[in-house]
């Protein structure tokens, strides 16, 4: 006989779950990191709306009304970089820690301690990118950085304080990626449940497995290309500096060798997620399963391979154009292989419109604009009249709005009731969807075209033809805006479910729930021991 | 989690094993794998003057591969749990260091912690001011249904 074990968290024997914020500091539990990494991405999700309110009002009417340019440059580069690394991929970092070992049949992440730590990385990071705003209130400093999110050289060579704390912040959200990536990479392979086969993995473990493999391949360029940066700023080298010697387009292909891949390491997770969501409403099986994880891979493949697609006017040679644009239009193949297999999913199905299958409807034919778009932008000829103008701002928020925040939204929706034990309110989700969706396009839309007639972005002030697809795009960002509140609230009501009365929900919350979540009550009960026991 | 039961004449046996899905020789073959798209990856970029990209890489696939030995220190972790007539035994070994508690039966208890909100919880089985920590490589819907068996093992008397 012998005494309690070694084990470190049993050694204070009755307090093991500890409460308020140490409980939620020290959590190595999946289900609560993945609740904070949801909640992180949600408020961050505000910060970064509010800021690109403020352009939007800005950009209302031409003129200069609100802020001087330099405070616009702030706010346009510091809501992507807030989207992006502290919204976008924080939320699909949550869906993991939530779903994956639920669905793979493992008890938690792999490493449950490193998940930890990459978590609390996040809120220094995202304070580190917002913090010179404050700074420079107090003088000092010039404000956050003004580069915009591509922190072009030589601009940002030359730039303020504000491009060194966005450096040190890019590292320390990219130290979290991928922690977070090593650890879905073994949980997945590792900790399969036996039988489960790769072929058997639920789309959504492929979507996020392709993620995570593109973040080991693409984080550690943008991580050597920011500290190049900082050399150059601060140590005399010259990588980026033509007149040492250095090549100022190298930070260009450095930049979107990473960037391009951060496209779809925000978008797999959701393509991942998407076929569950129809497959549930429709009541059908998941269709082309094979397909769609062939065209997973496929599109992991080609992403790295298409970056410059990103700089065709920077004077590339021409093979290099032709190259770029061909292998660019080539991932358009994969693509319809998932939209065929969406479509399909849903094809003489016994369809049902619930909130979440709604926000699913709308990402495929939002997401269809933002993917034929892109094949305009990837013609070399065509590029080189809509570069840099408003068609590319509202291309790539068709693909990041519409294809991963309302991707997001689809996969809250369907596993709320997973996760707190009640059904959502429908009728709120409903007027959040249709809100969203329609003020999403009045915001957008307009878009393209003062792109097409020639709108440049990055800009505080425009010509005066521009003016009425501007105050309409102005418009519609506000109600936009405006409408997530309903989605937070509808989230704070849903894991309030028991004191505003809200239906509570069974293990299969969602009638044609097939995948195996759905086979645990909701949420894993605390009280109820009747299952029997698993003999394998 | 593999959670097999045995029975025995002197009584019954429950053992669990962590799923473990990866060869040796899988385990090497992704930690090359991806040695080999971020490596490859580095060097071209190195080549092309951007060599600060390389000890990035180095750092990264070095994290992978302390992710992927953890693991396989891990992969031969067993837990087994017997009930006799007389006597609980815990015994496991958990990174190859191996440990056994024995209990009286009739004086053992099982304590469930439950975890706030999020449905997870923890079995303990305690007697005489000592408690142990059971089931920590189950699912959590694995450790209600161990927990529901032992319950009426222990004697729902007992039950706190």
């Amino acid at each position: 006989m012998s005494h309690a074990t070694t084990a470190p968290h049993e050694s204070h024997d009755h307090a093991h779950y500890p409460g308020g914020i140490l409980r939620w500091l020290t959590t190595t539990n999946h289900k609560d990191i993945g609740t904070m990494y949801l909640l992180f991405a949600l408020i961050m999700f505000f910060v970064g709306g509010a800021m690109i309110l403020a352009v939007r009002v800005e950009l209302f009417q031409p003129g200069l009304q609100l802020m001087q340019p330099e405070l616009f440059n702030q706010l346009i580069g510091v809501h992507a970089l807030v989207m992006i690394f502290a919204a976008l991929m924080p939320a699909a970092t949550g869906f993991a820690n939530w779903q994956i070992p639920l669905m793979i049949g493992a008890p938690d992440m792999a490493l449950p301690r490193i998940n930890n730590l990459g978590f609390w990385l996040l809120p220094p990071a995202a304070l580190l990118l917002t913090l010179p705003f404050v700074l420079a209130l107090f003088g000092v400093g010039d404000g956050a950085v003004a580069t915009g999110w591509t922190l072009y050289a030589p601009l940002s060579v030359q730039g303020g304080l504000g491009v060194d704390f966005a450096i040190f912040s890019i590292h320390i959200l990219g130290i979290s990626s991928i922690l977070g990536s090593i650890n879905v990479i073994v949980t997945i392979f590792n900790l399969r449940a036996p039988g489960m086969t790769m072929m058997k993995l639920p789309v959504f473990a492929w979507g996020w497995l392709i993620t995570a493999f593109l973040l080991i391949a693409t984080i550690p360029v943008l991580a050597g290309a920011v500290t190049m940066l900082l050399t150059d700023r601060h140590f005399g080298t010259h990588f980026f500096n033509a007149a040492g010697g250095g090549d100022p387009i190298l930070f260009q292909h450095l930049f979107w060798f990473f960037g391009h891949p951060e496209v779809y390491i925000l978008l797999l997770p959701l393509w991942g997620l998407i076929p569950h969501v129809l497959a549930t409403f429709s009541r059908k099986p998941i269709y082309g399963y094979r397909a769609q994880v062939y065209s997973f891979i496929a599109i992991g493949l080609l992403s790295v391979i298409v970056w410059a697609h990103h700089f065709f006017t920077a004077g590339l040679p021409v093979p290099a154009l032709l190259y770029f644009m061909y292998s660019t239009m080539s991932i358009s193949l994969p693509l319809a292989v998932l939209f065929f297999c969406w479509i399909a999913t849903m094809w003489k199905g016994s369809m049902s419109f619930e909130t979440p299958m709604l926000f699913a409807q709308g990402f495929i034919v939002l997401f269809g604009i933002a993917g034929l778009t892109g094949l305009v932008l990837a013609d070399v000829a065509a590029d080189a009249q809509y570069h840099h103008s408003y068609f590319v701002v509202a291309h790539f928020h068709y693909a990041l709005f519409a294809g991963g925040i309302m991707g997001v939204m689809t996969g809250v929706y369907y596993w709320l009731p997973k996760w707190t034990g009640y059904m959502i309110d429908e009728k709120l989700g409903k007027l959040h969807f249709w809100l969203t969706i329609i003020s999403f396009n009045l915001t957008f839309m307009p878009q393209f075209f003062v792109g097409l007639a020639g709108m440049p972005r990055r800009i505080p002030d425009y010509a005066l033809q521009f003016a009425e697809f501007n105050a309409i795009s102005t418009v519609g960002a506000l109600i936009l805006g405006f409408s997530q509140l309903l989605f937070a609230y509808n989230i704070w009501k849903c894991a309030k479910g028991a004191e505003y009365g809200l239906p509570k929900a069974e293990g299969r919350a969602w009638e044609g729930g097939e995948s195996l979540e759905w086979e645990l009550p909701s949420p894993p009960p605390h009280h109820s021991w009747e299952t029997p026991p698993v003999i394998k | 989690m593999a959670l097999m039961v045995r029975q025995t004449l002197a009584g019954q046996t429950w053992v669990a094993q962590p799923n473990r899905a990866l060869s040796p020789a899988q385990t090497r073959a992704l930690l090359l794998a991806a040695a080999g798209i971020s490596g490859g990856i580095a060097s071209g970029f190195a080549i092309a003057g951007a060599w600060p990209v390389l000890p990035f890489a180095g750092i990264e696939i070095g994290a992978l591969w302390a992710a992927l030995r953890h693991l396989r220190r891990h992969a031969d972790d067993e837990e087994s749990l017997e009930v006799t007539d007389r006597q609980v035994i815990v015994s496991r070994s958990i990174a190859g260091r191996r440990e056994r508690h024995e209990f009286i039966r009739y004086w053992t208890r099982l304590r469930v912690d439950h975890a706030p909100d999020t449905g997870g919880g923890r079995l303990y089985l305690r007697s005489h001011g000592r408690e142990v920590e059971i089931g920590q490589l189950l699912t959590d819907a694995q450790k209600q249904a161990l927990a529901a068996e032992l319950r009426t093992q222990l004697g729902a008397a007992q039950e706190r």
